[in-house]
């Protein structure tokens, strides 16, 4: 049977069997792949040596503190006792005060549901929850030979509005959690829950959701789906206008309200825009209170800025459980620079930098076969310091596109790397775009080693 | 391959499923032709071909612990080199022969491999896998019973529904639908 499409198929083998192919092209396509892929790995890893030494840290913690916890608080000793597989969760929440007072007062919710595929088992361990917004807690179980597995995303979905998540983290690839362990727990945060759903002509709150963990085995992703339902709470959240203005040097700063929730805080900051220095970053901003209890950023770091950078929303632990009757917002250490240096300058023609900051991170500008590279000098530090656009003279704006970049409708794009050098900086290269370009090509700055301080607290409370 | 050499192939691929470099460029090495032939018998010229031999290699490294039997190491190389192919050639949606390495070298004069590339246009990537596997790699049809888990007499049906439907689309000619 079909010995003719046989004997065509044989043809057709001889016929490519033929096709010349240079050894030296071959090598070098397979030496650039290998690069990449090594490049690429390095680059992991590091993270992951990051992530690892600071759960060594995190579990000195716990070990010191969980006991000192336990003696220290009676209800959390009896919380720790009662709810099942409390342990990873405390792990998890360990270094953040506001979500351990949560535990204390009853606001976790455990849920353990579980669905398991081909030999890897996803649990939804529990919530804490509350009018607002909700912590998720999950934990993945595998068998060593399924191991590494990469979290592609993680949603919420609300069962009427099934297409339009609630909320959805999708990792593009590089950015994407690894799990090594066997057993392997972490936490998603989620500011805000909007799960509403229409009853006549009001609005009522749904309580039933559907989480979905997308986990890539190898090039496969394998989807769990784990419906669940919670109760939110009552308790009303705190919210304390403040519009008190702090001098930070010469940087003038409103305090414009603090809104605190049980689960997160969140403190609202106007900056004039009179002020001489571009503001990056408020890393070290937490409350107290007079018996020297912290609360720090969120671990997770968020902080919505609006694009001129004049106003800012921060999210930070929250002292919702404050033991004492005063509460201060403490600013420290704030990363900013002279507005009229918040930018490099590169000249294509003449190969050099026209202008950089003081102390500058930026060296080894080269331009060659119409690519452009230059290396930042990170010490170790890798909050990418340039913006990942720049404008030419004219204000024609390019994106530098990577390998898993979403792209937007009608931005243009050139493509470029982010590689990581031996002396811990990191590389930037990427392709001058086809079209004509009036040079200096302009890089804005988006974070920067300096900073500025000064002793300044707000009451709060 | 003799057994000292598939004996031999089965350590690389454990080492470099451990990690070791050197390993996995051997390995590569070994291939790098036939990965190259699949390459250009999907896109047709050595531009795209060598574009997607480096892909391949990236994604093999970055994948390797996913090896589950190192016998079949080549096979899984060409399966991520089809997979590749496949994408490129859905993403493009161009004329694959123009331009093609093939008609610089005189092959494409040849009808009847126009023939065969246009029917094989109208098959479905499976379809399309499955007949490379076997009448291009030359892998045992119980070796891809075992690689995909589907039992061998499945493997067949399957086959032989490829090579109706590859008749079919020489049966099409000069009327021909781009899949």
């Amino acid at each position: 049977m079909f010995e003719e499409e046989k004997k065509k198929l044989e043809q057709r083998k001889k016929s490519i069997d033929q096709v010349d192919v240079s050894k030296d092209k071959l090598h070098a396509a397979i030496r650039s792949g290998f690069e990449k892929a090594k490049k690429e790995k390095l680059l992991k890893r590091t993270k992951l040596i990051k992530r690892s030494s600071w759960s060594i840290v995190v579990a000195a913690i716990l070990l010191i503190s969980f006991i000192t916890s336990v003696t220290v608080s009676p209800a959390f000793a009896n919380k720790v006792a009662s709810i099942p597989g409390i342990e990873r969760i405390i792990d998890l929440i360990q270094q953040d005060r506001g979500l351990i007072a949560a535990v204390e007062n009853d606001f976790y919710q455990p849920l353990n549901l579980s669905q398991e595929k081909n030999g890897i088992t996803v649990t939804l361990d529990g919530v804490i929850a509350d009018r607002n917004g909700m912590v998720i807690f999950y934990s993945v179980q595998s068998k060593k030979k399924n191991l590494p597995l990469e979290i592609e995303y993680l949603k919420l979905i609300d069962e009427y509005y099934g297409s339009f998540p609630l909320h959805d983290t999708t990792f593009w690839g590089s950015g994407s959690p690894i799990i090594e362990k066997k057993v392997f727990s972490s936490m998603m945060t989620l500011e805000t829950v909007e799960a509403l759903e229409i009853e006549g002509d009001r609005k009522v709150f749904n309580s039933k959701l559907l989480w979905e963990i997308g986990l890539k085995n190898g090039d496969k992703v394998e989807q769990f789906q784990i419906p669940f339902k919670f109760t939110k709470t009552d308790l009303a959240s705190k919210t304390i206008d403040l519009n008190k203005e702090v001098t930070i040097e010469g940087q003038r700063i409103i305090v414009e309200k603090v809104t605190i929730n049980p689960i997160r805080a969140e403190v609202k900051l106007k900056m004039d825009p009179n002020n001489s220095k571009k503001i990056f970053s408020f890393d070290n901003l937490k409350f107290t209170n007079d018996i020297g209890d912290e609360w720090i950023l969120n671990n997770t770091g968020t902080a919505f800025r609006n694009l001129d950078g004049t106003e800012w929303t921060i999210t930070m632990q929250s002292p919702y459980f404050n033991q004492s009757d005063n509460l201060k917002l403490v600013f420290g250490k704030i990363e900013a620079i002279d507005k009229d240096d918040a930018f490099i300058l590169i000249d294509t023609e003449s190969k050099k930098f026209v202008k950089q900051p003081e102390k500058s991170l930026f060296s080894n500008l080269e331009i060659e076969n119409n690519k452009v590279s230059f290396i930042m000098n990170m010490d170790g530090d890798y909050k990418l310091p340039v913006s990942s656009s720049f404008l030419d003279s004219e204000g024609k704006e390019f994106f530098i596109k990577h390998d898993f970049t979403n792209y937007l409708p009608g931005k243009k794009y050139v493509q470029g790397t982010l590689m990581k050098t031996a002396e811990k900086g990191l590389k930037l290269e990427f392709e001058l775009p086809s079209e004509t370009i009036k040079n200096p090509l302009r890089f804005d700055l988006n974070y920067y080693p300096t900073w500025i301080e000064e002793d300044v607290e707000v009451e709060v409370e | 391959m003799k057994w000292g050499e598939i004996l031999n192939e089965k350590i690389l691929v454990k080492k470099a499923i451990k990690g070791e470099e050197e390993a996995f460029l051997a390995l590569i090495h070994s291939y790098e032709e036939a990965l190259y032939r699949t390459a250009i018998s999907y896109l047709k010229n050595e531009g795209d071909a060598l574009e997607a031999i480096q892909e391949v290699t990236y994604r093999a490294y970055r994948s390797i612990k996913t090896v589950k039997e190192p016998a079949y190491f080549k096979t899984w190389l060409i399966r991520i080199m089809m997979n590749y192919c496949h994408d490129v050639i859905k993403k493009s949606n161009r004329e694959v022969l123009e331009e093609s390495i093939l008609t610089m070298q005189g092959i494409t004069e040849d009808l009847t491999f126009l023939e065969v590339e246009e029917a094989l246009l109208t098959l479905s990537d499976y379809e399309r896998e499955l007949l490379h596997l076997k009448y291009f790699e030359d892998v045992k049809i119980k070796d891809i019973a075992v690689m995909w888990n589907t039992p061998e007499g499945t493997i067949k049906t399957r086959l032989h529904k490829a090579l109706r439907a590859l008749r079919a689309g020489f049966e099409e000619k000069g009327d021909v639908k781009r899949v």
